[in-house]
């Protein structure tokens, strides 16, 4: 199986670096979108506020950190990354599936689970190097590089890699609803909103009502999201690193295995009703 | 070009992406959940700069539910028309509507125009979504507000008339399209007031077409004086940016026109209408 | 109407040329630009009721020609007139003339029915509402599209949607129309349809057509006249008799005899003509293959020489310059 795996995920990371390059728009775009992202609740919280000061003051009451705009910047990051991945299998799929490459690629790797794979390792890869660099624009915008220079970055690097994988995992399962409902756009809209409600992408989780926070938690990239600032702006973790660590592990491959799972039964599915192609 | 044909070829359009849309069923309602998400996620965004136990500011709330109507409103012009356009070259029908003798503009409105009725309806279940997590909406000279709102709308058209004929060979629109949307509300004062803009971007916000109509809603809706030409006399402000928003809600729609039609001589001159 | 008269010549161009440099532009980084000279100098003149058919190799520039005279592409030189109209500076009135089938099957709506496509195209083409309904309702009729009309065209086949794009073309009635590969994608019968369409549109209305084609045994059907592209020029036109004959082909004759004694040495002997060859066929009988340039002259001498020594003839076969050999021997350089 590992014979047959391991070329179609490296063609398949080999496609989409080539893709990458055939649309240099999106690298440029991809590095300033978290930024941009970030100064929205930045600037208006400053207006709530009445100033950077009181707006540090009262976030630091509310929150636990005064570095609020550090705080939006890794979760509009993160938010990026959980849209990328969302709308990178959901559209792929739906793409190929419209311009028919989709069977063309299920003969050829006799399954669709490895090239979604590779297309999977690439992103978070993709991933990894843009938050390095997102961050460090967005920390010399607003003056915070010192937190991205010390080493506690590396730390949230590690967390960072650690949940997408369980980011790409989910994105299986939403790809995979995306290819029986056909209708991409949309879903993928509402689920990216959602995601950035219950994940606490601009604000702690423990805002969100009690029934709310629970479900959220359950989502791979909340206990990243929070662990992330919690290495870098010493806020709380969930328990502990280390738990916090394990629970996200096993996160990710359940997540991962039940993407799996679901593509695959989708795909039989789908080859049993009517094919692949039907756009 | 007989405006009779023009009009009757827009309904013609508009009727044909009225139906295709109506194939999308969960697109249609899936929008309205979308905007109140979208509300939700901005109230949430902003209670971390909100002391325990208190209410937004009238401000803020105004702001916040006003300018995420705009951003839905200002959705259509500027990010549908490129994107259609691009749809339309990937299904093959680009050419097939230039094949026809019809006035070609409408046609390829069709789909923004219909993006655009839906979006008012989207705007309004935003509204109601902000009203009900803000406590209310609040506005003040309504009447006026929706003139220099209507006023805005030919000049977004333009806006995207112009970026279309720019954008003509691009082949990913989408970030394009996207981070033009998001730089224009940015600037525009949709997303923020003008007043909390640092000087430097409001020096370049006056040069943003879309600034002024904005504004004079904005003003018009919150009471206050225009905060755009903040240097000169309430009075003063409110003469030179009436004048400026009339001005381009007439000449920005023709130069996005003519700036159409040139790039469509181009593409015809150079690899055809498919290209890109 | 000026000095290229619609109603005796629909379609006249002059020295057309058209260069593409193509190349992949994004909005920050430039690629590197090629030169493509699509269109080399083209000048050619269809009658009223013609089928004129463009054939050539991938490349030769027969779409581009098309969009030319469509008014999708403006040439970079010469010009071009399709029913008096001059398609630059009046591309309107060319476009409310003529009638035309893009190659493809994604030049239709896939989320509207085929019904609802026909209705749209037929509108925006200026077609009157009470005309539209009843000539779509031909079109249905004539073509049997009753069972897929009013389905979503992403539920159709290939052929299927070609035939609609092909339907699509003959909404207005228009005296001239273009049509680029019409049979691509379509099984025997349905190709065999969209043929006597054609040959009915030409023969009986006395409509203008221009046909795109690969398929040599098509254009050999339907065309009064070829035009042969390659590489951006013309490099034959005429009728497809005038093509064949402009090539000197030997040709081959078959003739499938019954063995009298079995022996192949004889019959060699017996023909005594060069460039003969005998074999064994499987059931018993002898070919005979023999290469002339004149059959006519051929034939008769063969046949009386092997009647007369009383052998059966079971089968005959001549083979005959195609327009693959023309298009063969002037494209490609084979004889």
């Amino acid at each position: 199986m590992l014979r047959r795996a391991i070329p179609c995920i490296v063609s398949e990371m080999r496609l989409e670096y080539v893709h990458m390059l055939r649309y240099k728009e999106w690298i440029l775009a991809a590095l300033l979108y978290p930024v941009i992202f970030a100064s929205l609740p930045i600037f208006l919280g400053t207006w709530i506020a009445s100033g950077a000061e009181e707006a540090a003051r009262i976030f630091a009451e509310n929150v636990g950190t005064e570095a609020y705009s550090i705080f939006l910047l890794i979760g509009a990051n993160m938010w990026f990354f959980m849209m990328t991945a969302l709308w990178d299998f959901g559209l792929k799929l739906r793409r190929e599936q419209a311009s028919g490459v989709i069977e063309a690629v299920y003969l050829s790797a006799g399954n669709l689970t490895w090239p979604l794979m590779g297309s999977g390792l690439f992103g978070a890869l993709q991933c990894l190097l843009r938050f390095v660099a997102s961050m460090i624009i967005g920390s010399i915008l607003y003056g915070t590089l010192r937190y991205i220079l010390s080493p506690r970055f590396l730390v949230c690097l590690f967390i960072l890699a650690v949940g997408l994988v369980g980011i790409y995992g989910f994105s299986f399962l939403i790809g995979s609803l995306v290819l029986r409902l056909k209708e991409a756009f949309s879903l993928l809209v509402i689920f990216q909103m959602l995601f950035g409600i219950l994940m606490g992408v601009f604000y702690p989780v423990s805002l969100l009502p009690y029934g709310l926070a629970f479900v959220s938690y359950f989502l791979p990239m909340t206990i990243a999201l929070n662990d992330m600032r919690a290495a870098l702006l010493s806020t709380q973790y969930v328990y502990n690193i280390l738990i916090d660590s394990v629970i996200m592990i096993c996160q990710s491959l359940l997540y991962l295995l039940a993407g799996f799972v679901v593509l695959k039964r989708s795909e039989r599915k789908i080859r049993k009703g009517v094919g692949l192609a039907s756009f | 070009m007989r405006p009779s044909r023009v009009g009757k070829t827009l309904i013609i359009a508009l009727k044909k992406d009225f139906v295709i849309a109506s194939r999308y069923p969960f697109e249609l309602f899936g929008s309205f959940i979308a905007s109140v998400l979208m509300v939700s996620l901005i109230v949430l965004a902003t209670r971390p700069f909100v002391p325990k136990a208190q209410a937004y500011p009238p401000d803020f709330i105004l702001s916040v539910s006003w300018g995420g109507f705009l951003l839905l409103l200002s959705s259509s012009p500027l990010f549908e028309l490129s994107v259609s356009l691009r749809q339309e070259k990937i299904n093959g029908t680009l050419e097939q509507i230039f094949l026809s003798p019809s006035p070609k503009l409408p046609l390829l409105l069709g789909r923004a125009l219909r993006s655009q009725i839906l979006s008012i309806l989207y705007g309004t279940c935003y509204l109601a979504s902000a009203a009900f997590l803000l406590g209310g909406l609040q506005f003040n000279d309504l009447p006026k507000g929706i003139y220099y709102l209507l006023l805005g709308i030919p000049v977004f058209y333009g806006l995207g008339l112009v970026v279309m004929a720019t954008t003509f060979n691009i082949r990913e629109i989408m970030p394009v399209a996207t981070l033009l949307q998001i730089g224009v509300a940015f600037l525009s004062g949709i997303l923020l007031p003008f007043n909390l803009m640092p000087y430097s971007l409001r020096l370049l916000a006056t040069l943003v077409p879309t600034s002024y109509s904005i504004d004079l809603f904005r003003s018009a809706i919150s009471g206050t004086r225009p905060q755009l030409l903040s240097w000169m006399e309430t009075g003063q402000a409110y003469l030179i940016e009436s004048l400026l928003a009339h001005f381009i809600a007439l000449a920005l729609p023709l130069a996005g026109m003519l700036a159409f039609n040139a790039t469509v001589r181009r593409a015809k001159r150079r690899g055809g209408l498919q290209q890109g | 109407m000026g000095l290229y008269g619609s109603t005796t010549e629909p379609v006249v161009a002059e020295n057309l040329v058209k260069t593409f440099h193509p190349s992949s532009k994004s909005l920050l980084f430039k690629n590197k630009t090629m030169t493509v000279r699509a269109l080399d100098g083209v000048s050619l003149r269809i009658g009223q009721g013609e089928c004129f058919g463009l054939l050539g190799p991938n490349g030769a520039g027969k779409t581009t020609l098309v969009k030319v005279l469509t008014t999708l592409l403006i040439p970079d030189s010469g010009r071009a007139f399709v029913n008096g109209y001059d398609v630059v500076k009046e591309p309107e009135k060319v476009l409310r003339s003529i009638g035309v089938m893009l190659t493809g099957e994604r030049t239709i709506y896939w989320k509207l029915t085929g019904r609802e496509n026909l209705t749209f195209f037929g509108k925006i083409h200026g077609v009157p509402d009470d005309r539209l309904r009843l000539k779509i309702e031909q079109i249905v009729k004539e073509f049997g599209l009753q069972s897929f009309v009013d389905r979503m065209v992403e539920t159709y086949s290939s052929g299927q949607r070609v035939i609609l794009s092909f339907c699509k073309s003959l909404l207005a009635d228009a005296q001239t129309i273009f049509l680029d590969e019409p049979t691509i994608s379509l099984d025997p019968s349905y190709a065999a349809q969209i043929r006597d369409h054609i040959k009915h549109l030409t023969k009986v209305e006395r409509r203008t057509i221009i046909l795109t084609t690969q398929l040599m045994q098509e254009a050999d059907l339907l065309c009064d006249r070829i035009a042969l592209l390659n590489r951006g020029k013309i490099v034959a036109m005429g009728t497809p008799a005038e093509l064949k004959g402009s090539i000197k082909k030997e040709h081959v004759v078959r003739i499938k005899v019954s063995a009298k004694d079995g022996r192949s040495a004889s019959i060699m002997n017996f023909v005594g003509l060069p460039n003969v060859s005998v074999t064994d066929a499987e059931d018993g009988c002898i070919q005979i293959e023999v290469s002339t340039s004149s059959v006519e002259e051929l034939l008769p001498i063969l046949f009386e020489r092997l009647v007369a020594k009383g052998f059966r003839v079971h089968h005959v076969y001549v083979s005959e310059v195609t327009l693959e050999d023309v298009f063969n021997k002037l494209v490609s350089g084979g004889a």
